[in-house]
């Protein structure tokens, strides 16, 4: 009893901390509607940009977990602070219009909140094997234990001679490590439980504007459209779809790639094609791109591939050639990211766990 | 798709890997209708929105030269799948069901119908993620309780402070989730290779011998010579051997001098001697940070 509501203080937490980092950009765009789920959902992306901005440069020093995570600590303070300072404004008024929102929709707002609940409910308390979870549970574990930062093999626990480079951009789980090491959580309950229901609470929201998008402001289409979204989700299961992947690996970086990012890159494009050149859009693709290759490796090509599936479209129907540009721009990070992974694979250089 | 290679299979690899990413499911040619009728009687903000990027989708993702392109840059046999997720199944297929329930929202009734019905129809196109039964979980890990125990048996029969074990194959993939200071005398990689019997190179065969013959047993339960299996466990330093109660080579590791130190469950942990065994401890950091600032 006590872990379960030690768990949902983990979950609250992480998606206030989401919350309070978004504001820090959704805050700034003054012309727009400020909105809460957009904040989570910005706040995400720029959380893990700024982790693996304070974790490559620990990794490449050789140093160990426990100082990551007072720095990573020291980060999430300042920022809370400086958005403290910059939002609280915002803040206030945002929380009058969702208390105002809540009373107006009860059945909407009790309707999401269930199904949130329920599946989450149903999607945590299954036992699920899966042999990736070796690794990315592996990985938080191995971690923590160790006091290192993918110095060890997460598989067997020996010393690796030189860093993987498939995944050292790939730093998510090392954020559940240190997660781990601020809170007491084993990884286990960490990764399997709490991120488990933040990525189902971040899919809900993504699903939540998709329908918003398509359908308006009628609540109750987009609560259908909701609950639908959720259902094929438990009934597209073959050990490949992104659905199998959310409801029986949740908690993996690729997962949150199928049913988070590659959402979220479909519901950009419908926003572009009513105002495509809305900064902020373009600024939060820019952001899901850097952030995504911290989430999985498999990014550094998924990402990309997505986002050129509709820019040709955007390209003919709005006929503004700076799309390319702009589209170009945002998939750099992650064409510098395969590019790093090449040279390493060929053989052009190796980075070793010790200095020689 | 552990079977399917894009220079094998040619053309062909992206029907197979639709294939079998979609499984007994029929979304995708649900998707496919919708599509269609969208085509059809669809307004143009719906054409813009699903059918102008499916039509990309068709000449890229779903064109079966796409992989064999990709697969000439990177190696995307076993991984292919994913570029399927761009496909949005997941907002169409939602959305074309929310239309249909509410095309005449004067009428509740007629609208808990529709609802039904949509519900009963993805049901029966779907693949339903419990259909071989739902495991509750056994403990707030989410892991066997089977894992902690040999865990725990394995810390109280050691004076190591992290032993080396092999494992069976489920054993092997979760024990490191629970218990870090477990070492594991083969990767992941390197044991599902040797159980799908893949092909391995002069050098990895080499590189890998102890570790195969350790695997011979375990995984394969091959009775390999029993010194050839202990100068195995001397040279990857293991020291535990856990296999499933109804292993067929529990008699030959006993046989082979190895301890039964205790039993869980399904799992009998086996504990060997070593000739001289080394007691692993972490790198040391200390110098080179010194040496930093």
């Amino acid at each position: 009893m006590l872990t379960n509501l030690e768990c949902i203080f983990a979950v609250l937490f992480n998606i206030i901390t989401f919350f309070v980092f978004g504001s820090m950009i959704t805050g700034r765009f003054k012309e727009r509607r400020f909105s809460g789920t957009l904040s989570v959902i910005t706040g995400f992306f720029l959380y893990y940009i700024l982790f693996e901005a304070a974790c490559i440069p620990i990794i490449l020093l050789y140093r160990p977990l426990h100082v990551l995570s007072f720095i990573w600590g020291g980060i999430m303070v300042a920022v809370f602070i400086i958005s403290t300072v910059i939002n609280h404004k915002i803040w206030m008024s945002f929380f009058r219009e969702t208390v105002d929102f809540l009373r107006r929709n009860p059945g909407f707002a009790i309707f999401s909140a269930l199904l949130i609940v329920i599946s989450s409910v149903i999607i945590i308390n299954c036992y699920q094997f899966t042999l990736d979870a070796a690794y990315y549970v592996g990985t938080a574990n191995t971690t923590l234990f160790t006091d290192s930062i993918n110095i060890y093999d997460p598989y067997t626990g020996m010393w690796q001679d030189h860093f993987e480079m498939r995944y050292f951009f790939a730093n998510y789980a090392v954020n559940d490590a240190v997660m781990c090491y601020f809170t007491g959580f084993h990884p286990l309950i960490w990764t399997k439980t709490v991120m488990e229901a933040v990525v189902i609470v971040l899919n809900a929201m993504v699903m939540y504007r998709l329908g918003r998008a398509l359908f308006g402001e009628d609540l109750t289409k987009t609560g259908i459209f909701m609950f639908f979204a959720m259902f094929i989700c438990f009934f597209y299961s073959t050990i490949y779809t992104y659905a199998d992947f959310f409801v029986t690996r949740t908690y993996e970086g690729k997962t949150i790639l199928g049913s988070v990012v590659l959402p979220l890159i479909f519901l950009v494009y419908i926003k572009l094609l009513k105002n495509h050149k809305d900064i902020f859009l373009w600024l939060l693709l820019l952001l899901m791109s850097i952030g995504s290759i911290v989430l999985s490796n498999s990014s550094s090509m998924l990402f990309p591939a997505a986002l050129l599936i509709f820019v040709p479209p955007l390209l003919i129907i709005k006929k503004d050639i700076r799309i390319i540009f702009k589209s170009a721009a945002v998939v750099l990070p992650c064409i510098l990211s395969v590019l790093i992974y090449v040279l390493y694979v060929k053989g052009y250089f190796v980075l070793y766990t010790m200095p020689r | 798709m552990q079977d399917l290679s894009v220079t094998g299979d040619g053309l062909l690899y992206l029907s197979k890997c639709i294939g079998l990413y979609n499984g007994s499911s029929l979304f995708m040619l649900l998707y496919l209708l919708v599509l269609i009728f969208i085509v059809v009687k669809g307004g143009d903000e719906w054409k813009r929105i699903f059918l102008f990027p499916s039509i990309v989708l068709l000449f890229t993702v779903y064109n079966p030269v796409f992989p064999i392109f990709i697969n000439r840059i990177f190696d995307i046999n076993k991984e292919y799948y994913r570029f399927l997720w761009i496909t949005p199944v997941y907002a169409l297929l939602p959305a074309a069901a929310t239309v249909y329930i509410t095309r005449d929202e004067k009428s509740r009734g007629r609208m808990i119908v529709s609802f039904a019905g949509v519900l009963l129809i993805l049901m029966g196109l779907g693949s339903f993620t419990y259909a071989k039964g739902y495991i509750p979980k056994q403990n707030v890990y989410k892991i066997p309780d089977e894992v902690m125990s040999v865990s725990k048996m394995i810390r109280k029969n050691t004076d190591m402070k992290y032993p080396v074990a092999i494992m069976d194959r489920d054993m092997q993939m979760e024990i490191r989730q629970y218990d870090a200071s477990i070492l594991l005398a083969c990767n992941r990689t390197q044991y599902l290779d040797f159980l799908g019997d893949a092909f391995e190179d002069e050098l990895t065969a080499e590189k890998n011998e102890y570790v195969n013959r350790l695997l011979s047993v375990v995984a394969k339960h091959e009775e390999i010579d029993k010194d050839s299996f202990r100068e195995a466990l001397d040279k990857t330093n293991t020291q535990f051997v856990v296999v499933e109660k109804n292993s067929p080579v529990i008699r030959y590791l006993v046989d082979t001098g190895l301890d039964s130190v205790g039993t869980t469950g399904g799992r009998i942990i086996f504990k060997y001697d070593l000739k001289e065994p080394v007691y692993l401890d972490f790198a040391d950091y200390s110098a080179i940070w010194e040496e930093q600032f």
